[in-house]
C-alpha cells in the first residue's frame, strides 16, 4: 500500500492504516530500535510506543516521507529509552559504540560564542544537511544508515557487500570531515 | 569524557532531524544495486547541471548575437518535464497483475510505462515538445455501430490489435473527499486516486483510477493552461462514446510550470433516479505531478508483458484480443451516464 493511502487512513482514524504501516515499516523501526537498544526486553514496548506516537501525530501531521518520519520517531523513542537505561546502568546495543565513534567529530577547541538551544539546533541542522549533501552518495547512505538507522558496521558490510574495514574507513573519514565543519562553524554544546 | 558523551549524544539526536528526503533516499537504497543506481543518478544530475549551465551560456551568446544582428525580440520556449526525477509511486507497490481490458486501462498503463521508462532512465529517446490541443482523432476510429436504442449516442470502436501512441503524458495523484461526488460514484468511493492525462493516437483524455475501477473522458477545450474534459465524450470498454445530449459535467485541470495545481469538478446538482451528483471536493497532490513529452507506441500485449515481467509476475499474458468484444468495462458506467 502506498504512503498516501496509509496517511489518508490514519487521517480517517482507521486502525487499518496502522496495520498497513506496521506491515510496511516494521522492519525499519524495529531495526532502528534494535540498533540503539540491542536485544532487550524494552524493544516490544518501544515498538508499541512508535505506533502510538504515529497514531497520535497523524493527524495533524501529513509527512511527505513516511519512512523518514517513522525513523525519526523510532530514533527519539530509542534514544530516550537508552538514556533512561544508562541512568539505570543497563546495557545498550550499538548506541554506546555510535556515541564513542561520534566523539571523533568533537572539535578540539571551542570558540567563545554561546548559542541558545534553538539557535544551536538550527545551526547544527543546517550544517548537517549541507554536510550530508556534500558527501558522495555511497558514503552518505553508509553514514545515515550507521548513525540514523543505527545499523552496525557488520550489517552494512553484509547489506552492501563491502568489507567491514572499508566501511569503517569511509565512516572515519566522514566523521573527520564533519569535525572540520563543526570547527569551522564554531558549533559546540 | 562526560562532556564528550553529552556532545555526541546531542549530535546523535540532531542527526535524526536532517532533511527527510536525505533519510528517505538512504532508506530506499537498501541493496548494492539500489545504492549503485543512486550513485549513478547523482552523477547524471551533476552532469546534467553542468550541461545545462553550458547550454545556457551558449544560448545567451547566440541570443545576444541574433538580437544584435536582426534587432528582434526572441521568444523563448522552454520545454521539459517537471522537476522531480523519481517515480511518483512506490515501485514496491506495483506487484499486481496487469490486464488491459478497456481503453481506460490501456491509457493508464501506457502512461505508466512511459513514466517508468523515463524515470528509470531506460529510455529517454524520442522526446519532443507537445502541447495539448482539443483535436479530434475520431477519423482513426471506426464507427462501432452499437445498437443503443439512443439516437444521439455514437460509438467509436478502438481496434485493440492496433498500436496505441502517446505524445504527452501527465500523471498525478489526487484525493476525492466527497462520497456523493460524481467521481466517487464512478470510482466506487473516495480516497486517493491516480490521474493520467494523455495526448494519444485516439484523443486527449483524462483517466481516473481508484483501485481496479476507472473513469475516462475526453478533452473538450484547452485555453491558457486550463484543460476542460467533458463527460459528453467518455470511454466504455474499447469504445469512445459521444453522447451530446443530456447532462454534461466538466473537469478542469490547470498546470503551472509543469505541475498540476488544480483539478476541479464543479457540477450542477443533477438528479438521476435516487442519485444526486454533487460537486466533487478534490485536492491535488502537486508534488506527485509528472509531465513527460514522449513519442511512444505500444501494443496492448507489450504493455501487459512489460509490467507483468517487471513486477515479478511470471505469468505472461497473451494478447487480449478476445477481450475486445467483451466490453469488460464497469457496467454501471453506462447505466449511470443515462
Amino acid at each position: 500500500m502506498d504512503d498516501l493511502t496509509i496517511i489518508r487512513l490514519l487521517h480517517e482514524r482507521s486502525e487499518e492504516g496502522l496495520v498497513h504501516l506496521k506491515d510496511k515499516y516494521s522492519r525499519l523501526y524495529k531495526g532502528v530500535l534494535n540498533g540503539i537498544l540491542g536485544e532487550t526486553a524494552d524493544i516490544e514496548e518501544c515498538e508499541n510506543d512508535v505506533l502510538l506516537a504515529v497514531w497520535n501525530t497523524i493527524p495533524p501531521n501529513s509527512p511527505h516521507y513516511l519512512s523518514s518520519y517513522i525513523c525519526r520517531i523510532a530514533r527519539n523513542i530509542g534514544i530516550n529509552r537508552y538514556k533512561s537505561n544508562t541512568r539505570q546502568k543497563r546495557g545498550a546495543g550499538e548506541c554506546d559504540v555510535m556515541l564513542s565513534e561520534l566523539e571523533d567529530c568533537i572539535p578540539d577547541s571551542f570558540g567563545d560564542h554561546m548559542y541558545d538551544q534553538m539557535e544551536w539546533g538550527q545551526r547544527v541542522n543546517f550544517m548537517l544537511d549541507s554536510f550530508l549533501r556534500g558527501l558522495d552518495a555511497e558514503v552518505r547512505v553508509l553514514f545515515i544508515r550507521r548513525y540514523i538507522f543505527a545499523e552496525s558496521v557488520r550489517s552494512l558490510s553484509q547489506r552492501y557487500d563491502i568489507g567491514e574495514k572499508q566501511i569503517a574507513l569511509k565512516l572515519f573519514r566522514a566523521r573527520k570531515k564533519l569535525k572540520k565543519m563543526l570547527e569551522k562553524e564554531d558549533i559546540y554544546v | 569524557m562526560y562532556r564528550n558523551k553529552k556532545y555526541s549524544e546531542k549530535l546523535l539526536e540532531q542527526l535524526g532531524q536532517v532533511n527527510d528526503s536525505i533519510i528517505a533516499d538512504a532508506y530506499l537504497a537498501d541493496t548494492p544495486e539500489k545504492l549503485q543506481a543512486l550513485k549513478q543518478k547523482e552523477r547524471c544530475e551533476v552532469g546534467a547541471r553542468s550541461t545545462i549551465k553550458n547550454l545556457w551560456l551558449k544560448a545567451i551568446a547566440v541570443t545576444a548575437s541574433l538580437a544584435i544582428t536582426f534587432g528582434i525580440a526572441l521568444g523563448i520556449y522552454i520545454s521539459g518535464e517537471s522537476n522531480p526525477d523519481t517515480l511518483p509511486w512506490n515501485e514496491d507497490d506495483e506487484n499486481v497483475l496487469v490486464e488491459i481490458d478497456s481503453i481506460d486501462a490501456l491509457n493508464y498503463y501506457a502512461a505508466k510505462r512511459v513514466l517508468t521508462e523515463k524515470y528509470s532512465a531506460r529510455s529517454a529517446a524520442g522526446v519532443k515538445n507537445a502541447v495539448f490541443q482539443a483535436t479530434d482523432h475520431s477519423e482513426n476510429l471506426k464507427d462501432g455501430g452499437k445498437d443503443t436504442g439512443d439516437e444521439d449516442t455514437v460509438y467509436y470502436e478502438f481496434d485493440p490489435t492496433m498500436d496505441y501512441s502517446l505524445t504527452k503524458v501527465i500523471f498525478f495523484k489526487a484525493e476525492l473527499k466527497n462520497p456523493k461526488g460524481f467521481l466517487a460514484g464512478k470510482l466506487g468511493g473516495i480516497g486517493v486516486i491516480d490521474v493520467v492525462i494523455s495526448e494519444s493516437s485516439l484523443e486527449t483524455m483524462i483517466t481516473f483510477k481508484r483501485g481496479s475501477r476507472y473513469y475516462s473522458c475526453l478533452l473538450n477545450s484547452y485555453m491558457d493552461g486550463m484543460m476542460e474534459f467533458s463527460t459528453h465524450k467518455y470511454i466504455e470498454g474499447f469504445h469512445i462514446v459521444k453522447k451530446m445530449q443530456g447532462d454534461n459535467f466538466s473537469f478542469f485541470v490547470k498546470t503551472v510550470d509543469k505541475r498540476v495545481v488544480m483539478l476541479d469538478c464543479d457540477f450542477s446538482i443533477v438528479s438521476e433516479g435516487e442519485w444526486k451528483w454533487e460537486a466533487d471536493r478534490i485536492s491535488v497532490f502537486e508534488e506527485t505531478s509528472r509531465v513527460v513529452n514522449t513519442n511512444s507506441s505500444f501494443k496492448i500485449w507489450e504493455i501487459e508483458n512489460y509490467f507483468n515481467s517487471n513486477t515479478g509476475n511470471a505469468y505472461v499474458l497473451s494478447p487480449t484480443l478476445e477481450r475486445a468484444d467483451e466490453n469488460c468495462c464497469d457496467k454501471d458506467r453506462r447505466r449511470s451516464m443515462r
